[in-house]
């Protein structure tokens, strides 16, 4: 059945996480010196002034939020970035499989492994040191469907993003550019309730809120409509969705003229 | 002692062809280098926003103000870039030297390889940086008032050097770890995550950490001891008189570590 | 006194296993299992400065471990290794100028630069001085032909010119010795014949020591006068060509009769008869009986619709060698 045949790359992603070790302990490494960083920052920010909410209530929604973007985080364009110039992506597209699905399940295998490996950890150092908090049982369903649609908008992100590789041949660049935005708009680097108002609606414009503060508000119940938020996500789903497939057939395009 | 001359002036020559050579390659590679550079000059914008957004909530930060920070942020950002440009290369001598056995190569020739590593590859992608960095540093003095006198200026140029002494000990210590466990990526993954902390005083971390960077990750010495020295901050007098002379220890104990890493390889041949 | 010396040399390595399945990749989590390979032991070796020998094995048999240990590059286990009066590990750059490596398909030419940027540099690692230099550049040019891309990056050069590049720049410094592995691996026979040639003359009129690892034999026939045959990290046979090939060689003779299940022969020099896809395979030792008045017997008794002799291989003499030992 085809989708046993997708669900193989998603134990190739799997593997790949188990296989190097050493990558998944620095991984392990760089979360908890994030999490000390930002500890540390935000405590000397709210002993210089009066925030809108206290230390507590801020590192904790810090916390969850490099939780959620460990758990979720993609990295397609250095996939993609690498067969482009070496010019074996036309050996992917040869293969009887939609590159995209086959990326999808791809990430999702990378993706279950880094939950386990390194979101979980800094789930439960957050509820036990950092003031995280455990939600009700239903708020706790609605978050981990938010997760899942948090994942998701990653996933197209990326593939969206890997599009560009095509003209640029470079993948590196592009993802930094993309994670370094996709961290201060999202609300990972600063809780979005201390962003200016007028700042904070220039940030919705992008799908990054929804993919960080949206959980994140779901999980610490502040959200006023849950639904809302599902409703938003899924909005920019099919954006990102409908974008990439047109960069898509645009890059196809040059492939076929180009010959590969 | 003429010996010692001899093979310097023998190296210098051998960096300037490496160099040369490497500039006219250079322009084959355009849009890597611009994107490169765009990309990370984004992310310092990044940063800088960042900053900005903190301080529309407070007006200092542990006693450092807005100005102040840029100040900070500016110093240790030209140490650590401009150290990139000429260091950056040994990130990379797991994949690209040790797995490809290239590292053989260079063992081959009678020529430190070290030396070789450093300089295979220039990473002029930083100079933007650099440049920007630089920039940083006197917009927020002068934002600050700062009179510079020949002293702040000498201070200045020795503990940029020290710095980027420092900086690439930390980079080659952490590099050869390779060695051992065959890639450097993750090490250097490590690395890039912990130089966040040059951007803040290092009095608003727990006491341990503050050891740690002045020890494993002096990144206190590129930026936050030399720059609390130029802004007249009160604390640590005592770092701050021997930041321009710790580069050169802190780098020779990497290299240490480097020898060591490279007789290990030796011997197990991985 | 020779200038490469090797006495009771051994290397061993251990290599750390990955555990598979779901509890292997959780238990290599913490602890590895490993094994330890002897890739050389006991290894005595003499080569005397000017002399010309091939070393060789099959693969795994410890070739290239023995020339990383006397390049300096891997430190012995154990033993004493001495490279003109020099331990190579130790004093390794001072060995360093004093030798040129090929190394198949590892390059030491910069990639993305032209042929000629890449011998400047070697040209100032080495310290060759100008004359020297403009002299060996002309005198390589003459067997190598390597000014027909002098200006083009090595990148875009094919394997052929890439390998004539690889030979000039190792003998460039005019070094004592020089360590070749696996330097005709993939090229065509005229370019093969070009390298061979190079070697040779350096060899001859440089007096430069060549140890060339090759599974070649063409390699081996036309340059090696003395070979060291190495299987499983052990030295088999140190000695000259002629007589290994004499004392181990079998031929084989391959042919397609009319009715092979018909066959059936018993005569003195013939060890085995084969029974293959294609027909019949004849195995024989030539001093016992020649392929000439093997084929006349044959074709007195047979129909037989085509045959070609086989010469053995390295490999089939390395193998012989070592089941029968010495």
């Amino acid at each position: 059945m085809k989708l046993k045949k997708y669900l193989s790359f998603t134990k190739v992603g799997l593997r790949e996480g188990f296989q190097y070790r050493s990558d998944a302990l620095s991984g392990i490494g760089a979360t908890m010196i994030s999490l000390v960083l930002f500890y540390f920052i935000w405590k000397a920010i709210s002993a210089s002034g009066e925030l809108a909410q206290p230390f507590s209530v801020i590192i904790s929604y810090v916390a969850l939020a490099r939780v959620i973007d460990n758990a979720t985080s993609a990295d397609l364009e250095n996939w993609i970035g690498d067969r482009v110039r070496k010019g074996t992506i036309v050996n992917e597209l040869k293969k009887p499989i939609s590159l995209k699905k086959q990326l999808y399940f791809y990430q999702l295998g990378k993706s279950s492994f880094k939950m386990i490996v390194r979101g979980i950890p800094a789930l439960i150092i957050g509820i036990l040191f950092l003031n995280v908090g455990v939600p009700g049982l239903i708020n706790s369903f609605y978050f981990i469907i938010s997760m899942f649609l948090t994942l998701n908008l990653a996933i197209f992100l990326s593939y969206t993003t890997s599009m560009i590789v095509f003209w640029t041949k470079v993948g590196w660049s592009l993802r930094m550019t993309r994670s370094m935005v996709a961290g201060l708009f999202s609300g990972a680097m600063i809780p979005l309730y201390l962003v200016p108002d007028n700042i904070r609606a220039l940030f919705n414009l992008t799908p990054f809120p929804s993919m960080v503060d949206g959980p994140i508000s779901i999980y610490q119940g502040t959200a006023e409509n849950v639904f809302s938020v599902f409703g938003i996500q899924l909005m920019w789903l099919v954006i990102l969705g409908l974008l990439s497939e047109m960069l898509w057939r645009k890059a196809k395009k040059k492939l076929t003229v180009q010959g590969g | 002692m003429r010996e010692k001359v001899g093979t310097m002036k023998k190296y210098v020559r051998i960096y300037y062809l490496y160099f040369i050579q490497y500039m006219k390659s250079r322009l084959i590679y355009k849009t890597d280098f611009v994107l490169g550079a765009t990309a990370q000059l984004i992310s310092m914008v990044v940063s800088l926003a960042f900053l900005t957004l903190v301080f529309t909530q407070i007006e200092s930060l542990q006693g450092w103000t807005f100005n102040e920070m840029l100040f900070l942020a500016g110093f240790g950002g030209t140490v650590i870039f401009a150290q990139n440009v000429f260091f950056f290369n040994i990130i990379r001598v797991g994949e690209e030297y040790i797995i490809k056995g290239k590292m053989d190569r260079f063992l081959l020739r009678p020529l430190n390889p070290l030396f070789q590593v450093y300089a295979d590859d220039v990473h002029d992608n930083n100079i933007p940086k650099v440049i920007a960095n630089l920039a940083l540093i006197f917009y927020a003095g002068y934002q600050i008032g700062l009179t510079p006198d020949l002293l702040m200026i000498t201070y200045a140029a020795f503990s940029m050097v020290s710095g980027m002494l420092v900086a690439a000990s930390i980079y080659l210590l952490f590099s050869s770890t390779a060695f051992w466990t065959g890639t450097s990526r993750n090490a250097v993954w490590l690395i890039f995550r912990l130089s966040n902390f040059r951007k803040y005083p290092i009095d608003i971390f727990a006491l341990a950490i503050q050891g740690l960077l002045v020890t494993l990750v002096p990144l206190a010495f590129a930026s936050f001891f030399p720059a609390s020295f130029i802004l007249g901050k009160e604390g640590f007098e005592a770092w701050k008189l021997i930041t321009p002379f710790v580069g050169p220890v802190f780098f020779y104990i990497a290299y240490r570590f480097w020898k060591l890493g490279l007789s290990n390889y030796s011997s197990t041949g991985s | 006194m020779s200038l490469i010396k090797a006495e009771n040399l051994d290397k061993t390595f251990r290599i750390y296993s990955q555990g598979s399945g779901i509890k292997g990749y959780l238990k290599s989590f913490v602890k590895r299992d490993y094994e330890e390979i002897h890739a050389v032991e006991g290894l005595e070796l003499e080569i005397d400065e000017g002399e010309m020998i091939g070393y060789i094995g099959s693969n795994g048999a410890g070739k290239s471990t023995t020339v990383k240990m006397l390049t300096g590059i891997l430190e012995p286990s154990s033993g004493l290794i001495e490279v003109d009066g020099r331990n190579p590990h130790r004093e390794r750059k001072k060995n360093a100028v004093n030798i040129g490596v090929v190394f198949g398909q590892k390059t030491q030419l910069w990639w993305d630069l032209p042929v000629k940027e890449s011998f400047k540099l070697l040209k100032e690692i080495y310290e060759v001085d100008e004359e020297a230099y403009d002299e060996r550049i002309e005198e390589f040019d003459e067997v190598l032909q390597i000014s027909e891309f002098w200006e083009q990056p090595v990148r875009k050069l094919s394997l052929g010119q890439k390998m004539r590049c690889e030979l000039a720049a190792a003998f460039l410094h005019h070094p004592k010795i020089v360590y070749l592995d696996e330097p005709t691996i993939g090229l065509d026979v005229a370019v093969k014949e070009r390298i061979r040639d190079f070697i040779r003359k350096m060899n001859e009129e440089k007096n430069i020591t060549v140890m060339l690892t090759t599974h070649d034999i063409g390699d081996i026939e036309d340059l090696c006068e003395r070979i060291v045959v190495l299987d499983e990290g052990k030295k088999i046979y140190d000695g000259a060509l002629d007589d290994l090939v004499n004392r181990f060689s079998s031929r084989r003779l391959v042919m397609e009769i009319k009715r092979p299940e018909d066959f059936d022969i018993d005569i003195d020099g013939v060890t085995e008869v084969k029974r293959t896809d294609g027909g019949l395979e004849v195995v024989f030792d030539r001093t016992e009986i020649s392929a000439s008045d093997l084929m006349r017997e044959i074709l007195d008794d047979y129909e037989v619709l085509d045959f070609q002799i086989k010469e053995p291989d390295i490999e089939e003499v390395v193998k012989k060698v070592y089941n029968e030992g010495i």
